[in-house]
Parts: structure tokens; C-alpha cells; sequence
């Protein structure tokens, strides 16, 4: 780490020394206030569990980073020596570890609209979403046997909703589905769908579509597919089960449309359901396409390298007849082939039944055909062919090294194709527990099926048919369904549990169920008539039953359902140790030196005590002869230490230590008449003299609890005639008050930040909150993260601000001691309420 | 309020505009700039309170920029803006002089309170090597 070269200028000069280390300092107590936020908002994701992103993760990690190193830099300039050298090293350390586990985001260059297949790969995934860059290394590995083709990157997604404003358009509707019930869901993506389909393409984009169509090979009369692929980021294991469209038999004048309705398909409403249950915004969701050559296809389905059986790791493929649409959409069964990857044989056929057959239409797109009674048993790929596909699919895992979904068809020639290519996200751990036993005794409405999604849930039956039934279903309802059909999937958020007469567990529904964590018991045959609506069931899709009322034993142990990113809550949970917890102790305990800083948040707190101490360092003659320092006296107990940073005191008093009258900063002397209030309970500590005062503080000392130490470190605060920064510390409670009161009513703010406490994170949490609503009610713009209130007011006339001041004082004695006695979130209301009605010696 | 001039940074016309205008609002006088290039000739021909820097842009990109412009114009304060967080490059701007690192989506407040924190500290140590 390079060091920066210090102007060794100026010690003897005075004022020009101070005023540049006072700009560092403000420096550092700005990046201090910033890493506190960061590392609260990263207990905060940890702690409750919120959705995040990888965006997001990085953004915290590295503010947190960022603003402890400008904390170090602005230190050592400062004190303007190798004194802190040590503090690099630690920093270096913990940064090596850290940066090493968060991901960098690689540097995106710009890769135009299109893409050829032939040159994308895994790495240029940011560029061109998943799918396509699965699709792209496939064909370097098996050449021939996948379609020729494009992509279209996010560049021409991007261009695409910029065109249009489509971007800020959808932002403001963004909120309401969020917070919308189902039908106002479905209106919202109607409307958004309807939005993107008419909007127009950017020319220079439609332009490098139809180059890229005209340099397929192929005559005038080449058919494609197009495919989304869409781009989460940072979503790592994401299946990207069929929520989005994929277009088939398009001609080479449809493409552009195709793209823009795939782009729209992002918002129906299965779409929108999955990627906000998942956690990503609007923005971090881009729609690229993957277009290839159409394969017609006799027979086509999927294909799992890796599929947990009780005999051992099996491949399985899933087919139909015809394309392969109705492969994963619940509307027919399947046939189902199993081998083994270890001999390379079939070790299972399992034959399905398919009414419909899905082929090209004679002009665009699809259609579907009824197949006659008697051929719907006609197996969709023979043994031989089974093992040919699989042969590819196992090809492609090798050189991945990863379990892979595949997508494949088989023409009419019999040659085999590989449509699609991703890596299989962890099925066993999505599959859930080993399989439970039927509880003895309980009532058992149903005993048949298969687990899709494992885990226990119960409620009120709800039969879901047609989309009027989709709306009207009520959360948490126990949801029956025929088909396994992917539109269900806008029910899964708030459902108990979700029982299918038909589907697969390869299907969309069933990955969809596991990756939200909702029980799904599926292939029942006839869950929809033995299950009555409205009757209370307990679905436990490990035990593959389902039983009548709720069984709470099996209910019991059930994972949190929470919507998240594992990746990124993996990697989080892997820096959070390095960067989180507070291990630095005490200012007087042995051992605090950078040596010990052992995190990231023990680094900034060294940094800003050293600061401190810097600031106030009384070795320095220039400061000691400036009387800059005093000691205050004043009934409230804290030992405050004043910095006067020029016209804060009565320049008529002299003495080491200062009582409030001599004090001149218009803004401590408001906070001060707030923290001194008669009606507050600290009254009965006022010292009567400076012996009393020493005496009261040592009460105090020993009112708290012993494991404190209260008085280790006195509380700061600079003062000029106008500005005050107070940083005070009473035990674990840190508070700042940094504020400008004067006549100019532009430059006047005043801003508060308290974090801390010596009590669990729920009861410093609820205090902060108090905190937060108090402010809030007083005009303040708050901010609340775990166990940190910021509070913000600004630009008013200097007596409302005097109020503010004031407002802020009284709380701060209020709160003083309350932490403990935050017991529960109605204690804390009563708390608050006490506060308002001016009740400030209120105990519950 | 004094006007602060500030040069902003960004090779996506996207944030730039809208940006400047917002800053302009708040009676900042701001210069765009879509390239590094660009940037440095606007530096040479006037000056600036602050830059407003863009750590990834195609041809020159910000930590190219910070150090061309800690070369040539060393009391210019910059602060790095960018879209994709990264701890490595972040503390390498910042050990390249840079005066603060900002993460978009940024807040308006946030980035004018950076802006005038940088124009007050550089207004008060002219001088000062960063680097």
C-alpha cells in the first residue's frame, strides 16, 4: 500500500496546522458516521434475513472498506507519522481475505448488440445472461450438435428500455405491485407487459439483428427459436425455470419482434412473482435473448446429469413427443428414463401419457395436435437414443464440471441436439430432509404422490383452475391444482403448501416451489377431488402425505421461508466475522493497539478513538498554550472535555475547567438546556460542588451495572460560536451530535447519530427505533438500521433549530438508561408515549 | 452559497444529463465531460472546485484519469463515482489521491455534501500531495 507524502511544513505556525487537521478530522468523523452505516446494514441483511443481492453485498463490503481505509489515511496525516503503521498492515490483511472472497465484478467492455454463439462462454455471462452463455461453450464442446445461432447482449436490452424511458416508466409502478395484492399484481403486469410489446426497437439495434439473421446459414425460409436469457445479478444459483418466454418457429423477418416480446415476457405475472420474490429490482433483472437455428424436432424434453434416487446418483430425461414445450408445463406426462452415469445404461423407462403434441405452425409459432387414444403410449425416444443424448449431456458435465439441466431434441433425422445448458442447481439440498415416515395416528386424507419441494405446511384447501381462481385465492391457503402449470407459480409466495394432480419434479413449477421453499406434493393423480376447499389440511410433501387438520409436530420443524440469494448470503456470512463484530474493548483495557484490531469495525473504532485522542493531544505545546482545552462542569454525569475551536467560550474565563454559562456555541448551549431539563431523572445526580460533582460522578459509576465501565473514555465535544461536534460515550452508548445554528438559515443543521448499548441487539434495536419515531415526530428525516438511528434537520430559522437542540437533549438523558427496561416492542410504545406527553420520569 | 464549478465525469449520456441538471438546480455550475480525453482538455482550458470521476469508462478509465489529473492538476479535489463497487479498485483510487468513493445509485445530498467537503478541504490546503 502506497503511502502519501505528508507537507512536513507549518508545525510552528499555528492556525494554518490546526485548520488542516481539523478538515481531516471532519474528514474522519464522516467516514466514521459512513462505516457504521455499512456494517449496521450488513448486521441488518444478516440479522433478519433481508433479500440481497450481489450488487448490494458489494456495495456494502466495499463502503465499509473504502471508508475505514480514508479513516486510516486521514489518521496518519494527522498525526503525521509511522505511529499507526500497523493499522496498514491489519487493513491489508483483513482486506486480502475479504477481497478474495467478495467477487469482483469483472470489467464489462463493451461487446456490442449481438453476439455470435461461437464466441460466448461462461465469462461474458454478465453480457449475455446465463442461458447464452451456456448454450455458447455447449456448442465449443459438442459443435454440430447445437443449433447455430446468436446472442443478443445486454447492451441491446439496455438501448432498448432507454429508447423508450421504459426504465423510469416501469420504476413508477415498480412500488405498487410490490405492494400490491394479486389482482392489482396482475394488472400491474398486464399494463407493463402491454407497455414494453409497443414500444419501439432502436434502429441501430433492430439493424444489427437483421445482420445477424442474414448471416445464418440457411435459405430464405430458416425457422429460429428465441429464447430468453435473462441476466439476475448476481444470481447465482438462480434456475431461470421457464419463467420467462422462449418464442419458437420464428421466421428471420419475425426476430425483432421476437426479442421485444421476450423482453416483455419479463413482466407477465409468473415472471414478475419470481424475480421480486427472489429479491432483485427492476434494474437488476436485464433481458437478453438467445436466438438459434429451430430444430424440428420429433422428440425433445429434459435432461438431469444429476438427479438424487434411492439407489444412488442417477441421470434422468424427461420426453415428449413433438417440441418440447409441454415437457416441463405439466400438461402432459412425460416418458422418464433413467440411467446410471456410472455404467452408462438404462437402468428405467418409465412410460408417460401425452394428448397433446406440440410442432410448427405453418406460418409462425406453434400449434398444438390432439393425439388419438391409441397412440398416446407411443414412447417418445427409443433406449438407444436415450443413451445418445445423455452421452452429450455427460460430455458437457465433464468439461463444466458441474451437474447440468439440459434441454435436447432429437429431429426427424435422428440426430440428436442440445437446445440448453445450465448448471443444476443443489437438488438434494432443495429436496429437503430425508423422506419422513407417516405419523402413527394422524388422520391421513391422502398417502401418494411425489415430493417436489420438501418441508410441511397447512391451511384452508383452495382449488385453483382458471386465473379468476388465481386471484381469488387466499394467502395462505393449501393450493390443489390439475396440471403442474408454471402460471401457478404467482401463488407459491403466499401459499402453505401446493398439492398437483399431475408434474413432474423436473418441471417448472416443482423447481420454482423448491427454490422459494414451498411444499409441493405432486403426481397425486387425484389430490383436487379428495382435497375439499376450505377444509384444513397439513401437507408433508417429505412423508409424501397429507393429513386432515393441522398436525403441529410435523409443522414444527420447518426451515424459515425466506426468499434469498444463497450465494451471496453464503459469501456475506463468510466476510461479515472479518468485518462486523467489535472485539476492541475497552480504551484502558490492555491490549487495545492496532495489533488486536481484529476487524474491520475494530479499525474504524481505533481510528476515530486515536483521532480523537490526536485532536486533544495535550503533548502538543501549540495546544496547551491555546487553552483549547477545558474540562465542563455540569450536572449532567458525563465527563466532557471541551475543544474550542475558536469562539466557542467566554473568552473573559480562563480556568481549566468551564461551566455552562461560560459556553458561547449557540447549538451546545440548546442541547445542553435539553439534557439539564428539570423534569428529567438525572436531576437527582447534580453535583452542588466540584466535590460533589466528582462524588456524583462516581455514583453514577457504580449505579450501572459492574460489568460496565462507564468512565473509561470522556466524551468529546469542539466547539466554535456557531458549531458543535459532540462525540460522547456513556458505557456501550455512543452518541454524536454534530450541528451549525446561526442566522443564516441555509447553512444551519443539526444531526444526531446514537448506536449501541450494553443490552441484547433486540432491546438496542427497539431502543434505536424509539429513538428514531421521537425524532420523526419532532420534524427530523430519520434512518434506522438495526441497533444506529441517524436523525437529520436542516435549514430552518436558528430558533427552530434552538428547539430541535433542545428536543435532542431531553432525549438523550430519557434514553440514557432505557435499554434495559425495552422488554418488548409494547413496553417501548409506552415509552415513547410518555415521551410525547412530556412524561420524562415515566417507568413502566 | 458560493458556485462551486464541478466537472463531471460519465461516458453514459444517461446519468450525465440528468445529473448536471439536478446539480445545476442546486446552483453548482457543471461542465460534462463523456471521456477522459475530454475531460483533461476541459481541465487545461478552465478551472474547477472539483471533479466528479466515473471509475469505469471505456477508452481512459478513472484511475487513469485521477492520476493524469493528480499529475497535471493537483489541487483539483476528485471524487470517484462508480456503478459497480469494488473494494480493490476503491482503495486504489483513494491511495491514488482521490478525495472520496461514491457507489451509484447515488443520492443527490450525498454527492453535493462530498462535492463541498472536497472544495472546502483543497480551498484550505492548497498544496497538499496526495500522492
Amino acid at each position: 500500500m502506497k503511502l502519501f507524502s505528508i507537507s512536513k511544513r507549518n508545525t510552528a505556525a499555528g492556525i494554518p496546522d490546526l485548520d488542516r487537521r481539523i478538515a481531516w478530522f471532519r474528514e474522519i468523523l464522516h467516514a466514521n458516521n459512513a462505516a457504521l452505516g455499512f456494517i449496521a446494514e450488513l448486521q441488518e441483511t444478516l440479522q433478519f434475513s433481508n433479500p440481497v443481492t450481489k450488487a448490494g453485498a458489494s456495495r456494502m463490503v466495499t463502503g465499509v472498506m473504502v471508508q475505514a481505509f480514508r479513516m486510516i489515511s486521514n489518521l496518519m496525516r494527522i498525526t503525521g507519522n509511522e505511529k499507526h503503521r500497523e493499522l496498514i498492515a491489519r487493513f491489508n490483511d483483513l482486506k486480502a481475505k475479504i477481497s478474495g472472497t467478495v467477487e469482483l465484478i469483472p470489467a464489462l467492455k463493451p461487446v456490442g448488440f449481438v453476439l455470435p454463439l461461437a464466441g460466448v462462454g461462461p465469462d461474458l455471462a454478465e453480457a449475455v445472461g446465463m442461458k447464452s452463455a451456456y448454450l455458447g461453450e455447449a456448442r465449443r464442446i459438442l459443435r454440430a450438435h447445437v443449433p447455430s445461432g446468436f446472442a443478443i447482449t445486454v447492451e441491446a436490452y439496455r438501448a432498448f428500455m432507454a429508447h423508450n424511458d421504459l426504465g423510469a416508466r416501469i420504476a413508477s409502478m415498480m412500488h405498487g405491485f410490490r405492494e400490491g395484492d394479486l389482482v392489482s399484481r396482475f394488472d400491474t403486469s398486464a399494463r407493463l407487459v402491454q407497455m414494453v410489446e409497443h414500444a419501439q426497437v432502436p434502429e441501430e439495434v433492430s439493424r444489427a439483428l437483421e445482420e445477424a439473421v442474414a448471416g445464418l446459414p440457411g435459405g430464405p425460409d430458416l425457422r429460429m427459436a428465441v429464447r430468453s436469457s435473462a441476466l439476475h445479478e448476481g444470481g447465482h444459483q438462480m434456475s431461470f425455470a421457464g419463467q420467462y418466454r422462449s418464442l419458437l418457429n420464428v421466421r428471420r423477418d419475425g426476430v425483432v419482434d421476437a426479442f421485444r416480446r421476450v423482453v416483455a415476457s419479463k413482466y407477465s405475472p409468473q415472471a414478475m412473482t419470481y424475480w421480486t420474490e427472489r429479491g432483485f429490482t427492476d434494474a437488476e433483472v436485464a433481458m437478453c435473448c438467445c436466438v438459434v437455428t429451430m430444430v424440428d424436432a420429433a422428440a425433445a424434453g429434459v435432461l438431469y446429469t444429476f438427479f438424487p434416487d434411492s439407489s444412488g446418483p442417477r441421470t434422468i430425461i424427461q420426453a415428449v413427443r413433438g417440441l418440447g414445450l409441454t415437457a416441463g408445463d405439466g400438461s402432459v406426462e412425460p416418458d422418464t428414463i433413467t440411467l446410471d452415469p456410472a455404467s452408462r445404461k438404462v437402468v428405467e423407462v418409465r412410460s408417460g401419457l401425452q394428448k397433446i403434441l406440440v410442432r410448427s405452425a405453418e406460418g409462425e409459432g406453434t400449434e398444438e395436435v390432439m393425439i388419438c387414444e391409441a397412440d398416446r403410449r407411443i414412447p417418445a425416444m427409443t433406449p438407444k437414443q436415450a443413451l445418445l443424448i445423455s452421452e452429450l449431456a455427460w460430455k458437457m458435465e465433464t468439461a463444466l464440471k458441474r451437474p447440468l439441466d439440459v434441454e435436447w431434441a432429437i429431429d426427424r433425422g435422428g440426430r440428436a441436439f442440445i437446445l440448453q445448458a445450465r448448471p443444476l442447481y443443489d437438488l438434494a439440498g432443495r429436496f429437503g430432509a430425508a423422506r419422513r415416515p407417516v405419523l402413527e395416528g394422524a388422520p391421513v386424507l391422502l398417502h401418494k404422490g411425489t415430493r417436489a419441494s420438501g418441508g410441511a405446511g397447512a391451511g384452508p384447501v383452495c382449488r385453483v383452475d382458471t386465473d379468476l381462481d388465481i386471484m381469488s385465492c387466499p394467502p395462505g391457503s393449501v393450493v390443489t391444482v390439475g396440471e403442474a402449470n408454471p402460471r401457478f407459480t404467482v401463488l407459491l409466495p403466499r401459499a402453505a403448501a401446493i398439492v398437483a394432480d399431475m408434474g413432474e419434479v423436473t418441471g417448472h413449477l416443482a423447481t420454482v416451489a423448491r427454490e422459494l421453499r414451498v411444499p409441493a406434493l405432486f403426481a397425486t393423480r387425484d389430490a383436487t377431488k379428495v382435497l375439499k376447499t376450505g377444509a384444513t389440511v397439513t401437507v408433508d410433501a417429505d412423508a409424501e402425505v397429507v393429513y386432515a387438520g393441522r398436525v403441529e409436530s410435523v409443522l414444527t420443524d420447518k426451515e424459515p421461508r425466506t426468499a434469498v440469494h444463497d450465494a451471496v448470503r453464503e459469501m456475506l456470512q463468510t466476510v461479515a466475522p472479518l468485518i462486523i463484530p467489535l472485539t476492541l474493548r475497552d480504551r484502558f483495557a490492555s491490549g487495545y493497539s492496532p495489533r488486536t484490531c481484529r476487524t474491520i469495525h475494530d479499525i474504524v473504532r481505533f481510528c476515530h478513538q486515536a483521532t480523537i485522542e490526536a485532536m486533544f493531544d495535550l503533548g502538543d505545546k501549540a495546544l496547551r498554550h491555546s487553552r483549547s482545552v477545558r474540562k465542563l462542569i455540569s450536572p449532567v454525569p458525563i465527563d466532557c472535555r471541551i475543544f474550542n475551536l475558536g469562539g466557542g467560550l467566554d473568552p473573559g474565563k480562563d480556568a481549566d475547567s468551564v461551566e455552562i454559562s461560560d459556553i458561547v456555541c449557540r447549538p451546545m448551549r440548546a442541547l445542553w438546556k435539553g439534557m439539564t431539563d428539570p423534569r428529567l431523572h438525572w436531576r437527582q445526580t447534580r453535583p452542588v460542588s466540584l466535590r460533589g460533582f466528582m462524588s456524583a460522578v462516581v455514583d453514577y459509576n457504580f449505579d450501572l451495572d459492574a460489568r460496565l465501565r462507564p468512565m473509561g473514555e470522556p466524551s468529546y465535544i469542539f466547539v466554535t460560536a456557531d458549531y458543535m461536534n459532540l462525540n460522547s460515550r456513556i458505557g456501550y452508548h455512543f452518541s454524536t451530535v454534530d450541528a451549525r445554528v446561526c442566522d443564516t438559515i441555509e447553512l444551519n443543521y443539526a444531526s444526531f447519530r446514537f448506536v449501541g448499548g450494553s443490552t441484547s441487539i433486540e432491546q438496542r434495536s427497539r431502543r434505536a427505533v424509539l429513538i428514531e419515531h421521537l425524532l420523526a415526530a419532532r420534524g427530523f428525516e430519520t434512518d434506522c438500521r438495526a441497533d444506529l438511528v441517524n436523525a437529520r434537520i436542516r435549514h430552518r430559522p436558528p430558533e427552530e433549530m434552538d428547539t430541535a437542540l433542545f428536543e435532542v437533549g431531553l432525549l438523550m438523558a430519557y434514553v440514557n438508561h432505557l435499554d434495559m427496561a425495552l422488554v418488548s416492542d409494547e413496553v417501548t410504545r409506552r415509552y415513547e408515549d410518555a415521551f410525547l406527553a412530556g412524561n420524562y420520569g415515566f417507568k413502566a | 452559497m458560493a458556485d462551486l464549478k464541478v466537472l463531471l465525469v460519465d461516458d453514459e449520456q444517461e446519468f450525465l444529463e440528468p445529473m448536471a441538471a439536478r446539480l445545476t438546480r442546486r446552483s453548482i455550475s457543471c461542465t460534462t465531460a463523456q471521456s477522459g480525453e475530454e475531460a483533461l482538455r476541459l481541465l487545461s482550458q478552465e478551472s474547477f472546485d472539483c471533479a466528479v470521476v466515473d471509475v469505469r469508462m471505456p477508452s481512459m478509465d478513472g484511475l487513469e484519469l485521477l492520476r493524469k489529473i493528480r499529475k497535471s492538476f493537483s489541487n483539483l479535489p476528485v471524487v470517484l463515482l462508480t456503478g459497480h463497487a469494488s473494494v480493490e479498485l476503491g482503495i486504489q483510487g483513494m491511495e491514488l489521491g482521490a478525495f472520496e468513493y461514491l457507489m451509484k445509485p447515488v443520492e443527490l445530498d450525498e454527492l453535493l455534501d462530498a462535492i463541498r467537503r472536497a472544495a472546502q478541504e483543497s480551498a484550505l490546503i492548497p498544496d497538499f500531495q496526495r500522492a
